[in-house]
């Protein structure tokens, strides 16, 4: 069945990964000017009861020598304790879960459509490579793709929400919720346009992923054998194209999944959008080290989760890695 | 429009670009963080593209903020790609124990995420254009040595390069003479589309407040015009300028990335425009 | 009865440098139970003939000519007539088994798929259909091995694996091109064997460039250099007494008469010189081969060649 060598040395790779980037942080956290409690405090300009301070100082080690304090840290790490934010004096994990989730509204769906959408014109665009409505389509997605995202956003909110007027300037809720608290249709009205934006985005590298590996396996022998059986040009596109196609798109999907759950900066910051982007833009700004730190580690995670989750499915999928050699 | 003609018009354009940025200060006609007029004014015969909001002059900014942009994107593409291609070739090539370990902890390294990372390394070490540009190209290469290392490795086994070696060539002679050149084009296309990758990445990061603000660049330009409500006021040259040089440059690295990877891979190719 | 008659058939490629021609004016006749060899060395065009019958040339590929198959040009024929004609009529085997096989298809599910297409057998009925092909082309286990993908096959079962997906519908024709590469002696041989037995009393066109192969396997072989046939005749008389100087090269080169290589090589596509093509590597040209370009002439009974020699 699959291999549980193979799997197992990548479970090794990615602890070793995520052991890298905690001591990475640890490090630098550590390595910053004055020690964490001093920059906590001086960021905050109110003073924390002295009970706080000795419970920080306990909480985090930080009397004791290096190596100690190091064990701690990754002993919170694990349990989720991740550290104090700068600007909010609040706890990082928890502020970073809660301002996920609204990332994941837009991220969601976007991610979603925009994989579908991608693989299906990739696919289509490569099975038709050279053609006049190829190039079409390749020559727009090019000019898509170079225009930055966060211009792409701009542009959107001055076309759409300025001149025409059809959708919010940004936010996630207009001012109504003082009265009336959230209404799911007002928040999902604010966040269309920033759920197609970042369904183009998506769709656009899964376009071209997708047409680069159906161009590939369009030239392989087994589609001329496809042929040479007399089967019809659908038959042979579903059957034996698409799926081979498919293939090699898990892994790279799965990546590109990975990258865009953090990465979707530019589009929450335009539209002001409460999640993760703008989470790393407000802590960017104001030096928010232990928030960034911990958006750091959460995107790792993040990563390790979907590279593992890749190497499974592809396992699972592909009969060669499946059913090894041959006897 | 053939290839040929997309890459000319491609390179004229990036020519352009770099010419602007290396002779900024005859082509400005201010300084960039000069005080010259009242702000938001809408273009003249003195201000090219206005005023900002403080009244510096937009054209000026936009000409010294060239500079700026240019050298984070090529630098570290330059960079990123000068590592991967020395490392890529030399694993390659010697193979061995040394490869073994270095592709270990590559794997290890490829689920780390680089613009988190890029954003932590620069709160921590306080960030100057060049410093970062540095940071970003050594964390880009991580990726690269391993494009780089593949074409390489099926070189060192062909029989030309073993029978070099069996004769006694010396190693950096088979590598700079042999191997390089042959993978010269998978290195040009890398840095091009590198280029325009971390080039188009500065802008964002500008964008998003990377840069101290007294750092004038493009990105900063856009953020500053945008927060500062340049849309809703209409003062479209205000953000306008910046934002499209950003598009200018970006839609000619892709072009040429594009061409230049069609030429190296005819399968690929997309005939005409 | 003529099965497959092509006439003047030429083939060429358009490519960024200009158009390469790969085949000139092919003329070959395939009676109906004859096993005909095609010869030639590796990119002299073998294959290119069995895909421009098959139409299954790229498109960049300029065909012309004729090829005359139940009264209809094959060249000429929709695309939709060709798929009925494909796989039913004339079955393909295609060269390298490693690779035209579908990696992530059961072979099951692959040579059902052949089935499906032709009969109307479905469900138990096909599965016992595949059983029985896989059976007569000496695949052991067949109801196990027929869950299994290609990948887990050796070389020789993989090329009966594709014998048996040519044999589903009972074709007319059978094109079998390279059916021996790529394999040791020992299994090379069986499949030999099994080939022989199989194509008993069935219309085969071999491409091939092994010899043995070709004597083993074909009643009637063409020589096939530089784009032309150079010689044509029952194996037999032509592997005894070879009349083109190629085909003689051809044979002493081989390992039994000690192999004597043919000086020279052969032109490239495109660049085939004036006059008889295989003047330059010619032992016994004469001063008119330089510059006369031979016609295919009947020399004997039921032979051809194509040499100033035997004008």
């Amino acid at each position: 069945m699959i291999d549980g060598h193979y799997l197992l040395r990548r479970i090794c790779y990615s602890g070793a990964a995520f052991f890298v980037c905690v001591t990475l942080t640890f490090f630098i956290l550590h390595l910053m000017p004055g020690d964490y409690i001093t920059n906590y405090l001086l960021s905050l300009s109110n003073t924390l009861p002295q009970e706080a301070v000795i419970q920080f100082y306990h909480q985090y080690g930080l009397d004791r020598p290096l190596a100690e304090q190091y064990l701690i840290y990754i002993f919170n790490i694990l349990q989720g304790q991740w550290g104090y934010s700068y600007q909010y004096g609040l706890p990082v994990f928890p502020l970073i879960m809660k301002k996920l989730a609204w990332s994941l509204v837009i991220l969601l769906p976007a991610v979603l459509l925009g994989i579908l959408i991608g693989i299906l014109l990739g696919a289509w665009s490569g099975w038709r490579s050279g053609g006049k409505k190829d190039l079409a389509l390749f020559n727009i997605m090019i000019v898509v793709r170079a225009i930055p995202e966060f211009w792409w956003a701009i542009m959107a909110v001055w076309v759409f929400a300025f001149c025409l007027q059809w959708f919010p300037l940004g936010g996630f809720s207009s001012i109504s919720v003082l009265d009336s608290g959230l209404d799911p249709r007002d928040v999902l009205y604010h966040a269309i346009l920033p759920i197609g934006l970042t369904t183009s985005f998506v769709a656009t590298g899964n376009y071209y992923l997708m047409r680069n590996s159906m161009i590939a396996v369009i030239g392989e022998d087994y589609i001329t054998t496809a042929r040479a059986k007399g089967l019809d040009e659908r038959a042979v596109l579903w059957r034996h194209a698409l799926k081979n196609a498919l293939l090699p798109m898990v892994t790279m999907t799965t990546f590109q999944v990975a990258g865009i759950i953090m990465g979707n900066v530019f589009i929450e910051t335009v539209f002001s959008w409460p999640g993760i982007g703008l989470l790393t833009t407000d802590a960017l700004r104001m030096r928010d080290l232990p928030l960034l730190e911990g958006i750091f580690l959460l995107d790792t995670l993040m990563t390790i989760g979907a590279m593992l989750a890749a190497d499974i499915l592809v396992s699972y999928l592909d009969p060669r890695i499946r059913m090894g050699g041959h006897d | 429009m053939t290839r040929q003609a997309l890459l000319r018009v491609s390179v004229a354009i990036l020519c352009l670009y770099f010419a602007v940025a290396l002779l900024a200060p005859f082509i400005a006609p201010y300084g960039a963080t000069e005080i010259v007029g009242s702000p938001l004014q809408p273009p003249d015969r003195e201000h090219l593209f206005g005023t900002n909001e403080v009244g510096q002059d937009i054209f000026s900014q936009l000409v010294y903020g060239s500079q700026v942009t240019l050298i984070f994107g090529f630098g570290a593409a330059l960079l990123s790609v000068a590592i991967s291609t020395c490392a890529g070739i030399v694993l390659g090539y010697y193979g061995g124990t040394v490869d073994e370990v270095v592709c270990r902890i590559l794997d290890i390294l490829m689920p780390v995420p680089i613009f988190p990372l890029l954003i932590v390394l620069t709160t921590f070490f306080n960030p100057g254009v060049v410093q970062v540009s540095i940071i970003m190209g050594v964390l880009g290469s991580i990726h690269g040595i391993r494009l780089i290392r593949a074409p390489a490795l099926s070189l060192a086994e062909t029989p030309f390069i073993e029978g070099a070696r069996a004769v006694g060539a010396p190693d950096l002679r088979i590598m700079s003479r042999h191997i390089l050149p042959n993978l010269m084009p998978v290195v040009t296309v890398k840095f091009v589309t590198a280029s325009q990758h971390y080039l188009v990445m500065g802008v964002g990061l500008s964008f998003i407040g990377l840069w101290d603000t007294m750092t004038v660049d493009w990105g900063s330009m856009i953020q500053n015009a945008y927060s500062s409500g340049a849309l809703s006021l209409g003062l479209w040259w205000w953000i306008l300028p910046p934002g499209l040089a950003v598009v200018g440059i970006s839609l000619a690295l892709a072009l040429a990335g594009y061409s230049l990877e069609e030429a190296f891979n005819p399968r690929l190719e997309v005939n005409r425009i | 009865m003529s099965l497959l008659a092509v006439s003047n058939l030429s083939v060429q490629f358009e490519g960024r440098a200009g158009t390469v021609p790969v085949l000139d004016h092919i003329n070959l006749e395939i009676n109906a139970g004859e096993q005909v060899a095609l010869i030639g060395e590796s990119g002299c065009g073998k294959t290119v003939f069995g895909m421009s019958v098959m139409r299954l040339l790229p498109s960049n590929a300029r065909v012309a000519g004729s090829a005359l198959y139940g009264g209809r040009d094959l060249l000429l024929a929709s695309e939709q007539e060709m798929q009925q004609i494909r796989g039913k009529k004339i079955a393909l085997i295609s060269q390298n088994s490693a690779s035209a096989l579908n990696p992530v298809l059961t072979i099951g599910d692959q040579i059902a798929e052949s089935l499906t297409h032709c009969t109307s057998y479905r469900g138990e009925d096909l599965k016992r259909e595949v059983v029985r092909l896989l059976t007569i082309l000496g695949i052991e286990r067949p109801e196990e091995n027929m869950q299994k993908y290609p990948h887990q096959f050796s070389g020789g079962m993989r090329e009966r694996i594709l014998i048996a997906m040519a044999l589903a519908c009972n074709p007319d024709l059978i094109i079998a091109d390279e059916p021996t590469s790529g394999l040791d002696a020992l299994v090379k041989a069986q499949i030999l064997r099994l080939l022989r037995s199989v194509m008993q009393d069935r219309t085969l066109l071999l491409i091939t460039h092994d010899l043995g192969t070709a004597s083993a396997l074909a009643s009637h072989t063409a020589v096939l250099y530089a784009g032309e046939i150079v010689e044509y005749g029952p194996t037999h008389d032509l592997f005894t007494l070879p009349m083109h100087p190629y085909t003689q090269g051809l044979l002493a080169s081989s390992p039994s008469a000690g192999f004597h290589p043919i000086p020279g090589m052969s032109p490239a596509p495109g660049q085939v010189p004036p006059g008889c093509r295989f003047c330059p590597r010619c032992s016994c040209a004469m001063e008119k081969c330089s510059s006369t370009h031979p016609v295919l002439k009947i020399a004997g009974k039921d032979r051809q060649v194509r040499c100033l020699r035997y004008d």
